[in-house]
């Protein structure tokens, strides 16, 4: 609904004031000063519509009665109404022309249901109703704010799941800071640690080198400091040599002079001294030894003499000793005769017993009958046989039982089953549709994957909004490439760049020339300055009064009677040109700016032109390149808008292609596939009838049950082989038993035969039983061991009686050949014949011991008498060597020799000395290096050679240590393990940072893409009222905001405002942004509403207080868009709203002044 | 006359192994590897008895210059010395530019190859005449097989060079020659080295890359060692591969597909486990575990990723407490459902819009170029970013849509009903 126009006939101080609203106009801007009405026709429009209030504030120039508005108005579909409302109980509506009253209804088809609250809160705004609505809206009331943060349920999972990837990337890296608990940061110190544990634990080829070259250094200086303390060593060795040697030449010399006084001696042998003293030693010694030989001698032979021998017994020792033993055997068998006896009689008894049990009449008919052991073994054989033919005829006869009833079994069995073919070919040809279940699947995967996707892809053709009805339509379009329109957009872009660069240029320009002109408004605003013509003008009317008083005063004629009124006019005339001059003289300084004015507004106006030649050079420039954006595009379809939704289609579309060919590829392979399903089918179909199973129809394959049936017809198949193998295996098993059988019988037969030949001859039946025989045998066998121990006790009683006769007879023989009487009995008689041998043999042992002491003595005194002479001779050499007769005189040249020998020996021990010091130095050199050096000089030397071997052996031990040192170290070089361990550790973390690399990239890239998703899916998802709310609050901030947005991170969602991407809460704007907002929402909810009904008029009551100028200009551009739905009428008191109404929306703003 | 003698290459002793990030002590174990790997083959040369030994090369890594390492291998050549063993070596390009191989002073019975020309070296009591070169430098472009001399006659003759032949894949192209070449000289056997995957070129004669001793990383797989050569009246009789390594890497395939409950995909992963074990005999064992398939349980994957290394680990130690699981990666994808309540039916789409978006790349390419500025080299080229080139973001893109759209499987319907 539209006013075509408002009568403020009768109402408040407006009389017949009839106010037109242009219809073409997008705003309509109602300007007046303060009291000029504003507020009254404000008021007037609610009241037209709805009836002017029962105590109205505008009686006070027309009173309640005659108070009288008029409007005309526009409806839908072009219905207009002319109407009156007068201020009255009822009929308050009457016709303008007849003042006739017209129904109260007439207005329900503009108005729609609104009423008047519903019209002031949401069509009639001014900035407190603007403010308490916006903000009633954000507290959440009203299902319009229900309804405006309900977009895009169902997030919440997703923004969980989006924070979890958040925290968790956050804890591994965060591009803008550095934090050494970041899983990043932690495993690149790792690897830090492990670099410097590898620099640190390595070992450097140049350490080495260094390591090496110390060793050699100190192998050499140890070699040095050893080679001279060796030096000094020798050194010492020498001066010890001095020293030692001249000491043993002081006592070699003083020996030398001792024995040269000994004198001279005998020339004898080195050792004669010795060896002459122990001569005479040897033969003293050997007449002692041969007095006391003799002496012995003669003992032992009185001794020997003494002893007595008993040699007639002796001579029959052994005989004696044999009689005694015969005693001694024959004593001990008659104590154990009883007991012989007693056996015999004990063993009658069994064999009386035995012949009774065979029949036998005594002991001598069952001894005479007593079988052999061979022929107790056939016995026993024969029974043993009897024994196996009854167990194995047992064993046959068992198996003949369970053969028949394996028979009777396999029989029955063959009964149940018929005859099987063999299914050797249905196993092949179901073998050869292996994997047909899979291949018939694959393809109706195929033909559904196939079937399915053509659907989304003519869609998605669709919704591309090329305006195309096919795929093949699509796929024939020659559309551009991406680059080239990618290519073309930045040119368009470039020109919307540039033309929106011009046009502010130009508005800049277009604004310096507004306030130019606005500024020579004021300055020639008020009184006009007079003008160089009007002071020219002035002197020249004074001039021409003079010059017709001139010839008066210059008496060039005479005064008239006019003159007098000339000259008061030249008078005037004088006065006036002075005030003109004097007040242009006064407006000089104002006349100079004026001019500057007017030539900076001409100056503006030519750059003003410039700048517009430019912005349409810009224009044709955009206008070209959106002429090349849709050369682009083929003929025929729609061409889609030049900016990025262009490039968004052409990725779309190539999406498509690709979404085509993989269909194409699919349908080459679902119809190669064919051909295979086909045949599988129809050998599947020949297969199941072949094995009995029912028809296959269209159903699946069902390849499982054609494998069970032919499972089942093998399985068939091979029972009845394994039958008849069995029946076979069965026959041959029942003739195996009855051969045995029979093999058996004879080999009986044959037995019992052998048995009735020898059974009797052990006194048994012939046809007695194996049991019967086996009892016999057992007698017999028992019986003979009786018949043994019975012939054993009759054998050891007659020995008895045989042994005593033998050893009487013994006894008698040696007593007559000793002579020796009866002694009691014969036992006692040889126990002391016995005893008698005894004793001789003693006396013989005495007689043996003393003959071997005579003999002993009698050696020992040869051999002493041997030795004597032996040291007789001995003694007499020596004599003959020492050249004296007599042994006395031996013992004085013994001493002389002894003391010379010594004297020799001690020279030869201080000579062996003197070798021992000197080496193999000449005593010469010796004698001639000590010359005159005594020991004091000697050990003087001597102790300074030790010095100096000090010192240097001191030289040595640093030198062996430092050498030691030196090949431990290189040693040492052998037991490092290196830096491989530390490099393993870098490695590993080197693999941690790829992981905390991988888990970071993951996490972070999917947070990110969840973020974005969520902001594009309810931006999609959102109400089309904050949507286009959005974009008025962007387009009423200019661009500063980029738009309004729900805060779901909010425990309840929240309207916001959003710059870079950051929502801020209404209340964090300020108050202009925030009456922006209110704005925005107050104009998307009511262009909303008119997409469902018809909309009343916007009143909007100086809504831009608040506003700066460029958001002023915004609000008119975004009340300008609303115009285009509904009726704007903005009342202000403000010029520059006025002209900024004019400037934004050129000739689409129509002004009213009141 | 038989003999036999070892034929080894790429020791690159003390060369860290890659990617096993520190979970646990096991970890320790593959430290010593390398070395541990060298000392089963001096133990292995010793044990068989063999005449000599020859090392084609890499004996260190180029960039390592403890010297320790340098000792190290002496000592073991010394262990050789004592059992009367030869050891004949080639520098390889790691070996050219190690500090280690021009300051290390060699035992007696090791002779390594001259750098400046071909060298032939004789064994006269077994009639062998070795023939190799050593490189000075870490890059050779030119085919140095074409400077062999001819084989001496009546000898039977070795060659030995490092070359990477007509290239091969993970490896540098080094003294690059082809097998018609080695032929020429008319030797009886090519010692090669450089491939660090075992691989006999060619039977006649024999032309044997053995392998690097130790695998380092998780693409160098299976087992690792020498390759043990009999000789029989002057002709090969014999190749044996012999296993030496000290640690193992692995890879296994867990295909998913119709599993639906996590316990049954432990269950799978037991199994997968417990083979890749048995394989590694008592060895340390690093393994790789890929989880592929279309399974119910890609969603449970993308939402438990941490947790999941966790029970894999566990489970591992469980089964052999010498397994360690260096990476699960997901290559699973989602059972498509084309039913259910479509909470948020469209969010799929705005998530691959946003993917796409070029402002969006453009962003996370600048967190990921920050990141990549702080992050050593190294650990950039761990990531498992395929593809990815220089430009990270379309590839991460790419997988953290997928790992949202795993996290949020039970809310979003992947496919709408047409």
């Amino acid at each position: 609904m539209k006013f075509r126009s408002l009568g403020l006939l009768r109402y408040g101080h407006f009389t017949d004031r009839v106010l037109e609203f242009p219809q073409d106009a997008r705003v309509v801007v109602i300007h007046g000063d303060n009291e000029a009405g504003k507020t009254t026709a404000l008021a007037a429009i609610t009241d037209v519509l709805f009836g002017i209030e029962l105590r109205s504030r505008y009686n006070f120039e027309h009173d309640y009665k005659s108070m009288w508005l008029a409007a005309t108005l526009t409806g839908a579909q072009g219905r207009s109404l002319s109407f009156a409302r007068l201020k009255r109980a009822n009929a308050t509506l009457v016709d303008p022309e007849s003042n006739a009253a017209l129904n109260d209804d007439i207005l329900a088809p503009f108005l729609g249901a609104h009423d008047r609250q519903t019209f002031l809160d949401v069509f009639g705004l001014d900035q407190m109703r603007l403010r308490e609505g916006g903000k009633r809206l954000l507290a959440g009331g009203g299902d319009l704010a229900a309804s405006l943060l309900a977009a895009a349920p169902g997030l919440s999972e997703v923004s969980t799941l989006r924070d979890r990837m958040k925290e968790s990337a956050a804890k591994i890296f965060n591009p803008q800071r550095k934090s050494a608990s970041h899983d990043f940061y932690l495993a690149m110190e790792r690897r830090d640690q492990a670099r410097r544990a590898i620099r640190a634990e390595e070992l450097l080829v140049d350490a080495v080198r260094t390591i090496r070259e110390d060793a050699d250094a100190a192998e050499k200086d140890r070699a040095e400091a050893e080679a001279a303390e060796r030096e000094a060593r020798i050194a010492v060795m020498q001066a010890q040599t001095l020293r030692s040697a001249a000491k043993e030449l002081r006592v070699l010399d003083a020996l030398l002079a001792k024995r040269s006084e000994i004198g001279p001696l005998p020339a004898v042998p080195g050792d004669f001294a010795v060896r002459a003293a122990e001569v005479l030693r040897n033969h003293e010694q050997a007449m002692l030894d041969a007095a006391r030989a003799e002496s012995e001698e003669a003992s032992a032979r009185a001794e020997f003499d003494a002893i007595a021998i008993d040699g007639a017994v002796l001579g029959l020792a052994d005989e004696i000793e044999a009689c005694d033993d015969a005693r001694a055997a024959i004593q001990h068998e008659l104590i154990s005769l009883p007991k012989r006896e007693g056996e015999a009689s004990e063993a009658r008894g069994e064999l009386i017993a035995f012949a009774r049990e065979l029949g036998l009449p005594d002991i001598e008919a069952l001894r005479a009958m007593a079988p052999g052991a061979p022929a107790l073994a056939r016995v026993a054989d024969i029974v043993n046989r009897l024994h196996a033919c009854e167990a194995q005829f047992q064993t046959l006869e068992r198996a003949r039982v369970a053969l028949a009833r394996r028979r009777k079994e396999i029989e029955a069995d063959g009964d149940e089953g018929a005859h099987a073919a063999d299914p050797a070919p249905f196993r092949q040809r179901l073998a050869a549709l292996d994997g047909a279940e899979e291949r018939e699947r694959q393809f109706r995967v195929l033909d559904q994957k196939i079937a399915s996707a053509q659907q989304p892809l003519r869609e998605r053709v669709r919704r591309l909004g090329l305006g195309l009805h096919s795929v093949e339509e699509f796929l024939a379009l020659p559309l551009p490439a991406l680059s080239a329109a990618d290519a073309s957009l930045r040119t368009v872009r470039d020109a919307l760049v540039q033309l929106a660069r011009r046009k502010d240029e130009f508005d800049e320009i277009a604004g310096k020339l507004a306030q130019a002109e606005a500024r020579l408004s004021t300055l020639i605003a008020g009184r006009q300055p007079p003008t160089e013509q009007a002071v020219a003008a002035a002197r020249t009317q004074r001039d021409g009064a003079w010059q017709a008083l001139r010839g008066v005063v210059l008496g060039e004629r005479a005064a008239a009677p006019a003159d007098q009124a000339a000259a008061l006019q030249f008078e005037r005339l004088i006065v006036d040109a002075d005030r003109l001059a004097d007040e242009r003289l006064t407006e000089a300084a104002r006349l100079a700016d004026l001019a500057q004015t007017e030539l900076a507004i001409a100056e503006a106006k030519a750059r003003a032109a410039s700048a517009y030649d430019r912005l349409t050079e810009a224009n044709a420039r955009l206008k070209a390149a959106n002429a090349a954006w849709a050369s682009l595009w083929p003929a025929g379809v729609i061409v889609p808008p030049d900016d990025d939704r262009g490039l968004e289609l052409l990725r779309e579309a190539a999406k498509i292609i690709e979404m085509r060919e993989s269909i194409r590829d699919d349908e080459v392979a679902r119809d190669s596939g064919r051909e295979a399903v086909q045949w599988d089918r129809g050998e599947a179909a020949r297969l199941r009838h072949d094995v009995g199973l029912p028809p296959l129809g269209d159903g699946p394959l069902r390849i499982a049950e054609l494998r069970d049936a032919v499972h089942a017809l093998e399985a068939r198949f091979q029972a009845a082989r394994d039958r008849d193998r069995d029946l076979v295996r069965l026959a041959k098993d029942e003739d195996d038993n009855a051969a045995a059988m029979r093999d058996l019988l004879a080999q009986r037969e044959q037995v019992v035969g052998q048995a009735a030949a020898l059974f009797p001859q052990l006194s048994i039946r012939a046809e007695a039983s194996a049991e019967e025989a086996q009892a016999a045998l057992g007698i017999w066998q028992a019986a003979g061991a009786a018949l043994g121990k019975l012939g054993t006790a009759e054998r050891r009683i007659e020995g008895i009686a045989r042994d005593r006769a033998l050893f009487e007879a013994r006894l008698g023989d040696l007593l007559g050949r000793v002579a020796a009487p009866v002694e009691g009995d014969d036992f006692a008689t040889a126990k002391h014949l016995r005893a008698r041998l005894e004793a001789a043999r003693r006396m013989q042992a005495q007689a043996d011991v003393a003959r071997e002491k005579l003999q002993r003595r009698v050696d020992a005194l040869h051999e002493a008498r041997s030795e004597l002479r032996l040291c007789e001779a001995a003694l007499a050499k020596v004599l003959e060597l020492a050249g004296v007769s007599d042994a006395i005189a031996l013992p004085a040249l013994l001493e002389r020799l002894r003391e010379a020998a010594e004297c020799e020996q001690a020279i030869a021990q201080a000579q062996s000395r003197l070798a021992d010091v000197r080496g193999s130095r000449p005593v010469e050199e010796l004698r001639a290096e000590i010359g005159e050096r005594d020991d004091k000089a000697l050990a003087l030397a001597h102790a300074e050679a030790e010095a100096a071997q000090e010192r240097a052996r001191d030289a040595v031990a640093p030198a062996i240590e430092r050498d030691t040192r030196a090949k431990a170290a290189l040693a040492d070089l052998d037991k490092r393990s290196g830096a491989a361990g530390a490099a393993q550790s870098e490695q590993d973390a080197i693999a941690e940072i790829a992981d905390a690399m991988e888990r970071f990239i993951r996490d972070h890239v999917a947070s990110r893409l969840l973020s974005h998703a969520i902001e594009r899916y309810r931006a999609r998802h959102q109400n089309p009222i904050v949507e286009r709310a959005s974009q008025a609050f962007a387009t009423l901030t200019c661009g500063r905001w980029s738009g309004l947005g729900i805060d779901y991170d909010l425990e309840t969602p929240r309207l916001a405002a959003v710059r870079d991407q950051q929502m801020h809460g209404v209340d964090a704007l300020s108050e202009g942004t925030a009456d922006q907002l209110f704005l925005a929402l107050r104009v998307a909810a009511i262009e909303d509403h008119a997409q469902r009904s018809t909309p009343l008029p916007f009143i909007a009551d100086d809504l831009f207080v608040t506003f700066d100028e460029r958001r002023t200009s915004a609000g008119f551009a975004v009340l300008g868009e609303l115009g285009a739905v509904t009726q704007v009428i903005v009342f202000t008191h403000h010029d520059h709203v006025v002209a900024c109404a004019q400037r934004t929306l050129q000739d689409q703003a129509a002004i009213i002044r009141l | 006359m038989s003999f036999r003698f070892l034929h080894a290459a790429d020791l690159h002793l003390d060369s860290p192994l890659r990617g096993l990030s520190r979970r646990g002590q096991v970890a320790g174990a593959f430290v010593d590897a390398s070395r541990r790997a060298l000392e089963n083959m001096v133990a292995t040369a010793i044990g068989e008895r063999v005449a000599f030994v020859v090392i084609a090369g890499d004996i260190y890594d180029g960039d390592w210059r403890d010297y320790s390492t340098g000792q190290f291998f002496v000592r073991q050549m010394g262990r050789l010395a004592r059992e009367g063993i030869r050891v004949f070596i080639i520098r390889g390009n790691h070996d050219a530019e190690s500090v280690i191989t021009k300051s290390l002073p060699l035992p007696n019975n090791v002779h390594s190859f001259s750098v400046r020309t071909v060298e032939s070296v004789a064994i006269e009591e077994l009639r062998v005449m070795l023939h190799g070169r050593g490189f000075a430098n870490r890059h050779v472009p030119e085919n140095v097989a074409a400077s062999y001399p001819a084989a001496k006659p009546r000898y039977f003759n070795i060659g030995i060079l490092h070359t990477s032949l007509t290239g091969r894949e993970d490896h540098d192209v080094y003294a690059p020659c082809g097998i018609d070449d080695l032929r020429r000289p008319g030797y009886d056997y090519w010692a090669l080295g450089h491939i660090h995957k075992r691989e006999i070129v060619a039977n006649d004669p024999p032309i044997v890359f053995p392998g690097n001793l130790q695998a380092r990383h998780a693409r160098e797989t299976g087992a690792k060692g020498a390759t043990l050569v009999t000789v029989t009246d002057g002709r090969v009789s014999q190749v044996d591969e012999v296993t030496l390594d000290a640690a193992r890497f692995a890879h296994s395939e867990l295909d998913l597909s119709g599993l639906r409950d996590p316990q049954e995909f432990l269950s799978a992963a037991r199994r997968v486990i417990h083979e890749a074990s048995g394989e590694a005999g008592d060895r340390p064992l690093a393994l790789r575990l890929t989880l592929t398939g279309e399974t119910a349980l890609h969603s449970y994957f993308g939402a438990h990723a941490g947790k999941l290394i966790e029970d894999v680990q566990a489970l591992a130690w469980e089964i052999n407490d010498s397994v360690l699981i260096e990476k699960v990666r997901h290559s699973t994808s989602l059972v498509r459902q084309l039913t259910g309540s479509a909470v948020i039916a469209d969010f799929a789409e705005v998530l691959a819009e946003v993917a796409a978006d070029a402002s969006f790349q453009a962003e996370i390419e600048a967190v990921l170029a920050e990141l990549r500025s702080k992050a050593p080299e190294a650990a950039f080229s761990m990531l498992d970013l395929s593809g990815a080139g220089e430009n990270l973001a379309p590839s991460a893109i790419s997988r953290a849509q997928d790992l949202v759209l795993a996290n949020l499987g039970g809310v979003i319907v992947e496919e709408r009903e047409p």
